[in-house]
């Protein structure tokens, strides 16, 4: 049963496009924006004076090397003399993007909105990983000198411990995506690896080895969005938002449930309950979950309750989440395979929610039987989920 | 009373990456290699609007186009605005104080940021040229222009 909320005007998305998505580009962040907004805006039929908003997404400023990377990038996002907002909730920074971009339409204030995330990662030296060691708790944790990986490694323990999952289970994830980047034409690590490869690859911080991870991207995507007046005059395939939903865990890391994602369980029935959706394994056709390591594909499943706890990597042994499997997760090729410039990674997603739902996605189409496709990304200090479901 | 927060305990910290290696974007290169090269500056030209404009870089900022050209500019400048430099970022009076000022170009839109030289009394609407290093000391910098100077 949909709930009653009070929105103005029902959201389609109706253009999308991205950039490759690659190690290093020749082109500026601005750049980049400029080329996934333009991109976008073509496949809508629009044009830059159509556009009455802008919504930029985009990870911490010290990856660019700029600050207010979000005023940085407005003349390349179309949004010079426009009313134009930064988003950012860190790696859930790109659905987020398209959810901001959402309310600024579903609140009556827009017609036609720009939503563009962009991120440029070979700026930084001498890696972008070092970056993050500014997210920690400057008293209680960055003494001693964590990274990501290092945390995931110990979140992935304990959700394999919890439930008894091999790492054998887990790899099937990273060689399922890197296979079906093979069909996406702006993959960066696309290929056909085998468990094996995955379990013979270097450990980097065990149990997490080289293949169980997305690489270091750049690269931008953006959506049009527009209300419901607009999209019946422009289009006769809209692909709409029918649900949105964010949610954060404790802001210590040491305050959380690693082996379930509480929060993205909350996140997801915000959204279920907009759309309208009671059972999200039998009503979604498709999803685009969250996977910067193979284990967190598994992880969010379970938080959005497509599979129930500890049983996600059944399904994906069983072949559920293949592209021609009853329930295909991250057809696209994912972080995995498309690749990981951390905005447009999600923006990434919610572009093949379009492109699926339009039956424009080529090799990597899945069927759209009931209707519904679903993205999701995660981040902030690790404790954030943004989830958006579209209707055909 | 005494200072409370003196008692407490600090933690040391930084914050920022070592360094970055920025991009400079395709046509801004050939903005640069200009300057270095041929001693000239050069504005982006927009064949959909027909705009020119500083700072060079490969989009329309006012018709959202792709742009892929650089054209010759008039080099005399104008002074749009300018101020007289006496302390640096930190509040440390400089040694030489300088004029800071933002120059436009005939028939371009946007300018640039740069230093007056050769100048006692600067005024707005001053007409100015560049003045350029030695072509062997250039790089491919906007440093490789020294300063600007009164026609």
């Amino acid at each position: 049963m949909k709930t009653n909320i009070n929105i103005k005007n029902r959201v389609a998305i109706v253009g999308a496009g991205m950039t490759l998505f690659r190690r290093r580009l020749k082109e500026t962040p601005q750049e980049l924006a400029f080329e996934a907004s333009r991109v976008a805006l073509d496949s809508a039929g629009l044009d830059v004076k159509d556009v009455e908003a802008v919504v930029i997404g985009s990870a911490p400023d010290a990856f660019d090397g700029f600050h207010m990377k979000g005023e940085h990038l407005s003349d390349g996002s179309m949004g010079y003399m426009k009313p134009v907002k930064r988003v950012f909730v860190g790696g859930a920074t790109g659905v987020f993007t398209a959810i901001a971009g959402w309310w600024h339409i579903a609140s009556g204030l827009y017609d036609i909105v720009l939503a563009v995330a962009e991120e440029k990662m070979s700026n930084a030296r001498p890696h972008p990983q070092g970056l993050f060691k500014y997210i920690w708790d400057p008293i209680v944790e960055r003494p001693l000198n964590p990274n990501l990986i290092w945390i995931f490694a110990m979140e992935m323990h304990r959700y394999m411990y919890k439930y008894n999952i091999k790492k054998e289970d887990i790899a099937l994830v990273s060689v399922k995506n890197k296979r079906n980047a093979l069909d996406h034409p702006a993959a960066q690590a696309a290929a056909n690896i085998s468990v094996d490869d995955v379990l013979k690859s270097e450990v980097l911080v065990w149990p997490v080895q080289r293949l169980d991870i997305s690489p270091v991207s750049e690269g931008a995507a953006a959506v049009v969005l527009v209300s419901e007046r607009v999209a019946r005059k422009i289009t006769d395939s809209p692909v709409w938002i029918e649900g949105v939903g964010w949610n954060l865990d404790s802001t210590h890391w040491t305050s959380r449930e690693l082996a379930y994602p509480k929060y993205l369980e909350e996140a997801g029935n915000m959204a279920y309950r907009m759309a309208g959706i009671e059972n999200p394994r039998k009503q979604l056709d498709f999803a685009e979950v969250y996977d910067p390591f193979d284990y967190k594909e598994l992880h969010h499943m379970e938080g959005l309750q497509i599979a129930n706890k500890g049983e996600a990597p059944k399904l994906t042994k069983e072949g559920v989440t293949q592209r021609d499997g009853d329930l295909p997760i991250c057809p696209s090729g994912g972080l995995l395979g498309v690749g990981n410039p951390i905005a447009a990674a999600g923006m990434m997603k919610v572009c093949e929610l379009f492109w699926q739902h339009r039956y424009e996605a080529g090799k990597r189409q899945v069927r759209i039987k009931r209707g519904y496709g679903l993205a999701q990304a995660w981040g902030d200090l690790m404790q954030v989920s943004t989830v958006v479901i579209t209707k055909t | 009373m005494e200072n409370r927060t003196s008692r407490l305990l600090r933690y040391p910290g930084d914050m920022e990456a070592e360094s970055y290696l920025y991009t400079v974007g395709p046509l801004a290169e050939q903005f640069l290699l200009s300057i270095k090269n041929e001693g000239k500056i050069k504005a982006a030209y927009c064949k959909n609007c027909g705009r020119l404009f500083l700072p060079v870089r490969s989009f329309c900022t006012f018709c959202g186009k792709e742009v892929n050209e650089l054209r010759e500019i008039d080099q005399e400048g104008v002074v749009e605005s300018f101020s007289k430099v006496k302390l640096d970022s930190f509040g440390k009076e400089l040694k030489e104080p300088f004029y800071l000022a933002y120059i436009k170009f005939r028939n371009v839109e946007g300018g640039l940021l740069h230093k007056l030289g050769e100048v006692k009394e600067p005024k707005i609407g001053m007409k100015v040229k560049p003045v350029f290093k030695e072509s062997k000391e250039r790089i491919g910098s906007l440093e490789d222009i020294l300063y600007f100077r009164p026609i």
